[in-house]
């Protein structure tokens, strides 16, 4: 007779909640189209989808009250005592409720989009739940087997997602490209995993950093292996290249989620990975994160220049915002780590609304894409021009804004590490992205309209998600210790940001 | 050398031309999907020398069995048996690859020669190691949560290959 | 008993095999084998390293092994989204060559 294990079955209640709810909604699309039968009357299409979006918003505002819960209890739980492979402690739990928000965004930004592109449907949002149920696990991993199933059940539903308009050549090559490009780095992310699994005889990040001899270059190379293998997944320049391409052949909506909440999952991930699991290797990591967060901030923010497509200049953005979010990682101090967080939910709203406003201008499936076409657009559309100019702004860290909070608390703590290059290049490039992200609010103010086909009216999920963006940008950077909400109270984003990453420090 | 030492040998020798096989030839893509069959089961063959049985009956089942299966099935329905793609043009990229790839190798083959780790051999396995019964109840125990987990993996999987080869549109 | 050093030696050689596929070839199917031929040597150094392994503090342990059968897991799905990706791409385009697709535009 073997003894049932000890399961923790509530610690999991964030991931059974979005695994629930994916089911749910691949339930519900079969009872729903075959509602003639079942309901005895005919529902549209479109009514389905709008019903589906819903049920997955609903599950993850559940999912962001579970985590929300989980964190304000604090504490550390695991699901498994004899072999914990999940914990939940301050940090999962608060990344776990990022990731909740931003997806729960993301499918609410989606509904109207994809009704335009008549790809409205439920699968769509169950493969993001799916997703998102991968990033949960993967941020709360404390094994590797864990870590390297989070990233796999994390990628897999995001390749389909790109290529989820499968109509559209572009669409096709985008998911292909990230497909390959992606299984090629989980493979080499996993020949690493298995080098440090041999030198230290366990995959728990106890019995890795018990077994560790930072001279063995076994050791050496499997952690270098595991760095590559996230650095494909966060775009570090060299491994970047796939970024643009995937982030514009993809659906605009899709290209939203995948580039906040991949990021955000896999920052959240080694920041786990080196506090818990590379403890005696850290040094020899400064040196190699240094060096990777130096090129990715120059290159993401001179490629960035060049761009004359709205979402290639976001994607390489993006690349140039993973590289300040580096700087974090290689300050390896509280400060470094909380500042990421901080910095990791700025950039959550200010990439979502910017590319929110992207799908909110998208007419029937054509995406309005040249940056040129966003001229003239504060005659045509006011509402939409002075949100995608306050996420620009944010975006180039003008102060005022949530963008500028989170760069000014990573460059502090490189200063107090004593980064001063990374401060410097970090401050130049700023100045030099400023150029690129007020191209669009200088063409969208000063120029006269072209005769471009935009969308001429919003839809009320679009419109909720760029208020809710907007109005976060704002108040992140004007007060970030006491966002004021009505139903909540003032909330101190900058404490939950310490609290999380405290935790790794005996806090 | 012992009965067991030749056969790794054999079986390991095996496996890399065939997986060079695989890689090298620009002609028939089918006789690359049957090089990797090849590679797939001298690995098998290499892991009931490993003593991980169970491991090796996956390995024969679902990667020879059930992967390359597919692999071919694709190769033939888009009727891809002959390969006349012209050389690549991307030099800088491909050679890049090549000089970092064999660059890894290097480095862990010398890692190799001086890790204390192999300086003794391992001792006896446990008895019923890698056998159905104790992989069995360790993945419904300590390891139950990943088993889940790779279900909604494999749901994913399912679900995404439905919504992106499915014939009708719409 | 099996050299354990050449067993690893083994897995790294087909890494470095399946790398050199990925990074030269250009038949679409072929590098997916390729990337296959990866996991397929992750999967031997995780077999290897347990052998080694496949005690600690007097306890059997069969991590490695584990891994490996979340490997074949993963691996499987991984083929069943990457074919699917291939036939609906085949379907709007006649082409299973990477270049077509700029797989590695700078």
């Amino acid at each position: 007779m073997i003894p049932a294990p000890d399961l923790n079955l509530s610690v999991l209640l964030p991931i059974i909640l979005v695994a629930i709810g994916s089911m749910t909604i691949l339930m519900g699309e079969v009872l729903l189209s075959r509602a003639d039968t079942v309901l005895g009357r005919e529902v549209t299409e479109s009514f389905i989808g709008t019903v589906l979006a819903g049920t997955a918003i609903f599950f993850f505002a559940l999912t962001l009250w579970a985590s929300g819960v989980a964190f304000a209890g604090g504490g550390v739980q695991v699901f498994n005592p004899d072999n914990p492979m999940y914990q939940l402690d301050p940090f999962s739990s608060f990344v776990t409720a990022v990731l909740a928000l931003s997806a729960l965004l993301s499918c609410a930004l989606s509904i109207t989009y994809l009704s335009e592109l008549r790809i409205n449907h439920g699968e769509y949002y169950a493969l993001i739940m799916l997703s998102a149920s991968g990033m949960m696990l993967m941020v709360a991993a404390v094994d590797l087997i864990a870590v390297f199933l989070g990233l796999e059940l994390m990628s897999i539903p995001i390749y389909v997602l790109a290529g989820f308009d499968r109509r559209k050549l572009r669409s096709n090559e985008s998911a292909l490209k990230y497909f390959l490009i992606g299984s090629f780095a989980s493979a080499i992310l996993l020949y690493g995993m298995a080098l440090l699994y041999g030198v230290s005889g366990g995959t728990s990040f106890e019995a890795l950093r018990a077994g560790f001899d930072a001279d063995n270059p076994m050791a050496l190379v499997g952690l270098g292996l595991v760095v590559v293998g996230f650095a494909f997944k966060i775009s570090m320049v060299p491994f970047h290249q796939w970024t643009p391409d995937v982030y514009e052949g993809a659906p605009s909506a899709v290209t939203a989620y995948m580039s906040v909440t991949v990021k955000v999952a896999a920052f959240a991930t080694l920041i786990r990975l080196l506090a818990m699991a590379f403890g005696p290797l850290e040094a020899s990591l400064e040196t190699i994160f240094w060096v990777l967060s130096a090129l990715t901030i120059v290159v993401g923010n001179i490629m960035a220049i060049i761009q004359e497509n709205v979402k290639r200049m976001l994607a390489y953005s993006s690349i140039a915002h993973a590289g300040y979010l580096m700087i974090g990682l290689v300050t390896g101090t509280i400060e470094g780590y909380s500042a990421m967080i901080f910095y990791l939910i700025a950039y959550t709203f200010m990439n979502l609304g910017a590319f929110g406003v992207v799908v909110a201008l998208a007419n029937r499936g054509n995406d309005c894409e040249r940056i040129a076409s966003f001229a003239g657009l504060a005659r045509t559309r006011p509402g939409l021009a002075a949100v995608m100019a306050l996420f620009m702004l944010s975006l180039a860290g003008i102060p005022g804004t949530a963008g500028f909070m989170g760069k000014f608390k990573i460059f502090m703590a490189a200063v107090n590490s004593g980064d001063i290059w990374l401060l410097i290049i970090g401050v130049l490039m700023s100045v030099v992205s400023v150029y690129y992200y007020l191209r669009i609010p200088v063409l969208m103010y000063m120029r006269e309209p072209e005769d471009e086909s935009h969308r001429t009216e919003i839809a009320s999920g679009e419109g909720a998600v760029l208020v809710v963006c907007a109005l976060a940008v704002l108040a992140l950077g004007l007060f970030p210790n006491r966002v004021p909400t009505l139903l909540f109270g003032d909330l101190d984003v900058l404490d939950w940001a310490n609290r999380s990453v405290g935790m790794f420090f005996g806090g | 050398m012992t009965a067991e030492t030749i056969l790794f040998y054999l079986f390991g020798g095996l496996a890399v031309i065939s997986a060079l096989g695989m890689v090298l030839n620009t002609r028939n893509t089918v006789a690359s999907v049957l090089s990797l069959v090849v590679t797939m089961v001298s690995l098998g063959a290499v892991y009931l020398l490993l003593e991980a049985y169970l491991v090796a009956a996956f390995q024969i089942m679902v990667y020879g069995g059930a992967i390359v299966v597919l692999f071919l099935f694709v190769v033939m329905l888009l009727n891809l048996s002959t390969d006349e793609f012209p050389p690549s043009k991307q030099r800088l990229i491909k050679s890049a690859f090549v000089i970092a790839g064999v660059a890894i190798l290097a480095q862990i083959l010398i890692a190799l020669g001086h890790d204390p780790l192999f300086a003794t051999p391992p001792e006896a396995v446990p008895e019923g190691y890698g056998g159905y019964r104790q992989v069995g109840i360790l993945l419904y125990t300590d390891y139950v949560l990943l088993v889940e987990m790779a279900s909604l993996l494999l749901l994913a999987a399912i679900v995404g290959a439905l919504i992106l080869a499915k014939r009708k549109i719409d | 008993m099996l050299p354990m050093d050449h067993v690893i030696a083994l897995s790294a050689i087909l890494f470095t095999i399946g790398v050199l596929g990925v990074a030269t070839r250009r038949n679409l199917i072929v590098i997916l084998m390729s990337i296959e031929l990866m996991l397929n040597a992750v999967n031997l150094a995780f077999v290897g390293f347990n052998r080694i392994w496949s005690q600690v503090d007097g306890v059997a342990a069969i991590d490695g092994q584990i891994f490996v059968l979340m490997v074949i897991a993963v691996a499987a799905a991984e083929v069943a989204v990457g074919l699917g990706i291939l036939l609906a791409m085949f379907r709007n385009r006649d082409s299973v060559n990477v270049e077509e697709v700029n797989l590695l535009k700078w």
